[in-house]
């Protein structure tokens, strides 16, 4: 092992900055999470008969499931496609999956209540004509793929060899189930806005939404782990051994180049979308205007500076891309389900989110960030457990 | 643009569809050197 600092478990202080900040937002989740649950949907949100999703579903579920993509990217460049510089990054990509998906159905409680019944739709009655049962069980079995995935790390934290052993051989298999499933589901995500042809404006409703959400989730999952990797560099990086730091600019200009390659891609299929629907005419709008903004500001623009960030080797440059992509994904998902939908409503009746529900995806998030603490600095996430070096 | 039949609009869409995707394959070609046009390897 080497002189890093891993078993650092701390005898840090309690009250830092982040916990104490990350106390309060879990203090006021926790009180709006009883108004909700004793007082409806009614009693924190502005979601009304035109708007029967909001915020949650725009942000918790539609961008934190695109955002968790990193982790089938990861793993599937890794151990489906071989290529093995890779490796320093499949656990935090993993673990970013992990808890991106499980903070998407912790999120859904708040949506759906009764909490008792999430599991309806896979065990009692199945909806096997709906897009939405696809997404709910591709879901429920991602989510088991991905706490699979993930297990190896705290059964090696907490020494249990024979089941890790046992797991670590099941990578393969769990890999390949794991990009079926998000296929899926990705694409199904885009698919739940095709039964609404009438609602949706034109610039961003298509037949082809689902292969738009699909492609566009590889490049939100890659830059996801750029942007991951960043933050992780900045606040653990004397949990990380050297195969992770030695193995992290292969990362960056790695996943760089593919995002640049696919973002390209999905700028020209997306642009023919508005090519065979001749859709030219919406351009001039504010409607057109948001389309171009998302099209050329955070598709293209990212697309161009990863370019030149791999060109340079600029990993600075590609850091700050990493946000502006991430950020566009989360204006693509806000402009299909909030912007596109309902589009022809009066502004009086358009929807904007309660404070309260905004403190609820805030607490959610932060609930992810404390996890995500935790298990890093207790884990290893960014360093080989020196009693399973090289076994996995 | 006023289409006043299906087949126009067809013709219309789908011509423009061609072009675009001659261009298409080009630019991601000059992308693709672009992109790699440093690598070592």
């Amino acid at each position: 092992m080497s002189n890093h600092n891993h078993h650092d478990t701390g005898k840090s202080p309690w009250i830092t900055p982040f916990n104490v900040i990350a106390g309060l937002i879990v203090l006021m989740g926790i009180y709006l999470t009883y108004l909700r649950f004793t007082g409806g949907l009614a009693a924190v949100t502005n979601l009304d008969d035109y708007y029967p999703w909001g915020i949650w579903i725009s942000f918790d579920l539609l961008c934190g499931v695109a955002l968790a993509a990193g982790g089938y990217t990861t793993a599937a460049a890794c151990y489906v496609f071989g290529i093995k510089k890779y490796h320093a990054a499949v656990r935090p990509a993993v673990l970013t999956a992990f808890l991106g998906y499980a903070l998407v159905v912790f999120a859904l409680h708040y949506d759906v209540g009764q909490p008792w019944r999430l599991a309806y739709p896979i065990f009692v009655q199945q909806g096997t004509t709906s897009v939405l049962f696809e997404v709910g069980l591709c879901v429920f079995l991602y989510l088991t793929v991905l706490f699979l995935e993930w297990l190896p790390a705290p059964l090696e934290w907490l020494r249990l060899k024979r089941v890790r052993n046992i797991l670590i051989k099941l990578t393969l298999v769990l890999t390949i189930f794991g990009v079926i499933l998000s296929t899926m589901h990705q694409s199904s995500l885009g698919a739940l806005y095709l039964i609404l042809p009438s609602k949706m404006h034109p610039l961003w409703y298509s037949t082809h939404l689902p292969v738009y959400f699909f492609v566009s989730s590889m490049f939100a999952g890659l830059s996801m782990v750029i942007f991951e990797s960043t933050l992780s560099h900045r606040y653990y990086h004397n949990k990380m051994d050297k195969e992770h730091l030695e193995g992290t600019p292969h990362v960056t200009f790695g996943f760089a180049k593919a995002a640049a390659w696919i973002m390209a891609g999905y700028f020209f299929i997306k642009f023919f979308g508005v090519v065979l629907n001749a859709n030219w005419g919406y351009l001039p709008t504010f409607y057109g205007f948001m389309f171009s903004l998302e099209m050329l500001g955070f598709v293209a623009l990212p697309a161009f500076l990863y370019a030149k960030g791999v060109r340079d080797k600029n990993v600075r440059l590609i850091k700050w891309t990493a946000v502006v992509a991430v950020f566009g994904i989360i204006f693509n998902r806000f402009n299909v389900s909030l912007v596109a939908y309902n589009y022809h409503l009066p502004s009086e009746l358009k929807y904007f989110p309660a404070l309260a529900e905004i403190g609820i995806t805030i607490f959610v998030v932060t609930v992810g960030l404390i996890l995500f603490k935790f298990i890093g600095t207790r884990m290893p996430i960014f360093y080989e457990h020196p009693e399973f070096k090289g076994s996995h | 643009m006023e289409f006043y039949t299906m087949l126009e609009f067809d013709i219309f869409t789908k011509n423009w569809a061609y072009i675009f995707m001659g261009v298409a394959v080009v630019t991601m070609l000059a992308w693709w050197l672009f992109l790699t046009g440093r690598d070592e390897d």
